[in-house]
């Protein structure tokens, strides 16, 4: 069983982080956009205003949002507790991702993800194949075991508590 | 009256040159109309090319120029620079055109359109600049053929059904075949020449390539040659039809000062420093300013420490 345990922390670790990688790429990112100059969440709301599914009042909140989301996924994923509701929260989260690409692409035939910090189009296709793999991955860290944080972790937290 | 020998030769020599000059203007002049006639009814172009990565250095661009006949042009231009990140990428304004020293005009719309043209600024003519048009001339080739058969400097040459035509005063230089194909086009001046040539000629009107070969040189340094691939050479479209339209594309003047690169909104308001700005994008193909590291360092951190508490926990089952 052990080496399964390891197996699965470890897809934990890089599922989380994944999330934190796009998280952190959005957050430094810098473009010199037909707005001007924009860097951080400001490029990914003008992503998001660009594909016309969201008011352009809310872009800014919901890139903030979203950003926080993913920040918030790769560390409770890292963090190893309650490790399969963690991997259920992620596939959830892709999921969400991957239906608002495709409402965008039938929106205008064509969608800016910007998700990995970068507004050159992929094609969408590759986009969500890409997050059905990830949710693939995510089941997987589900489906590890028992959903408990490892024994280190308990000590910790109990050392913490203590 | 006596003529000597040697005046003879001279005077033969001279109407000989002269002949010569004359009979040349003439075949340049003929050549020039034939290849003026084949392009004449071409009114507007839309190209959208790309290139492919040049080995050894870490850029992509990929853009789409639409070329009407009177000179107006609507250009977009996408540069990325490839670091460390491979998801870093920029989109930089890369064309800038000088009205005059200390205006600049950049790209505003949604669709980050460069659109030039002397009626399309208020307040004055835009100085055509032929190096925007190379990789899109044939609408504008009437016009330069024209140019070039008056240019007093002009030089035409002829070798193997292919000719030539250049004037340094007009920074031009045209190259075509005897059926009137152009195949290349070039222009600029001692500081810096373009020249690109174009491969995969179709049949059809005007000619148009599926690629071609670009060429710079930039005082004596010439830089690597770079190939153009034409994803699409469309016609004389309508505007309805063409992705620029009339409508779409929109330019907007800033107040640039040559001194200090500080660039100013219409409004008076600084908008940008385009040497910071340069290095902001430089430093991003890398690692990106001190706050960013600090953010990647955390995460790294994370990272490891979760990596860790599986390699604990693996020991400790």
């Amino acid at each position: 069983m052990r080496p399964l345990t390891t197996f699965i922390g470890l897809t934990r670790v890089a599922l989380g982080s994944m999330f934190l990688f796009v998280a952190v790429a959005k957050i430094t990112q810098f473009e010199v956009l037909p707005i001007g100059p924009a860097n951080g969440p400001r490029v990914f709301a003008y992503a998001i205003e660009r594909n016309g599914l969201i008011p352009a009042a809310w872009s800014m909140p919901v890139a903030i949002l979203v950003i926080a989301a993913e920040v918030l996924m790769g560390v409770w994923l890292l963090s190893h507790r309650r490790a399969a509701l963690a991997g259920l929260g992620a596939a959830a989260v892709l999921a969400a991702f991957s239906i608002y690409l495709v409402f965008a692409m039938q929106h205008q035939g064509a969608a800016t993800c910007n998700c990995f910090g970068t507004l050159q189009p992929i094609d969408v296709r590759w986009e969500i194949a890409r997050n059905i793999g990830l949710m693939l991955v995510a089941l997987v860290v589900r489906a590890g075991p028992a959903g408990r944080a490892p024994r280190v972790c308990d000590r910790m937290a109990t050392n913490i508590a203590a | 009256m006596k003529i000597s020998r040697r005046a003879a030769a001279g005077t033969a020599t001279i109407i000989l040159l002269c002949s010569a000059a004359f009979g040349q203007r003439g075949s340049a002049g003929e050549s020039l109309k034939s290849l003026a006639d084949q392009y004449r009814d071409c009114v507007s172009v839309e190209v959208r090319v790309h290139t492919d990565e040049v080995p050894g250095v870490s850029v992509r661009s990929a853009s789409t120029h639409a070329v009407l006949s009177d000179g107006r042009l609507a250009s977009s231009t996408w540069i990325g620079f490839t670091g460390p990140l491979a998801s870093v990428w920029t989109t930089p304004p890369t064309e800038y055109r000088y009205r005059s020293e200390g205006e600049v005009i950049v790209p505003w719309s949604p669709q980050t359109y460069l659109r030039l043209g002397p009626e399309e600024i208020e307040g004055g003519a835009l100085e055509h600049d032929r190096l925007a048009y190379l990789s899109a001339p044939w609408p504008r080739i009437a016009e330069w053929s024209a140019d070039l058969e008056h240019a007093e400097d002009l030089v035409f040459s002829r070798s193997d059904g292919v000719y030539t035509a250049m004037s340094r005063t007009l920074g031009l230089s045209l190259r075509w075949e005897e059926s009137g194909r152009l195949l290349a086009a070039a222009s600029g001046n001692d500081a810096a020449w373009r020249e690109f040539e174009f491969q995969g000629l179709s049949p059809g009107p005007f000619f148009p390539p599926s690629s071609a070969l670009q060429r710079l040189r930039v005082g004596k340094v010439a830089r690597p040659e770079v190939t153009l691939i034409y994803d699409r050479v469309a016609f004389n479209l309508a505007d309805e039809e063409a992705a620029v339209s009339s409508g779409s594309v929109t330019g907007t003047l800033l107040r640039y000062e040559v001194e200090t690169g500080d660039v100013f909104e219409p409004s008076g308001e600084l908008s940008y420093n385009e040497p910071e700005l340069l290095r902001t994008l430089s430093m991003k193909s890398s690692w990106g300013p001190t706050w960013a590291r600090v953010v990647w360092g955390v995460a790294g951190l994370l990272v490891s420490a979760s990596v860790f508490l599986v390699w604990k926990n693996h020991r400790a089952a």
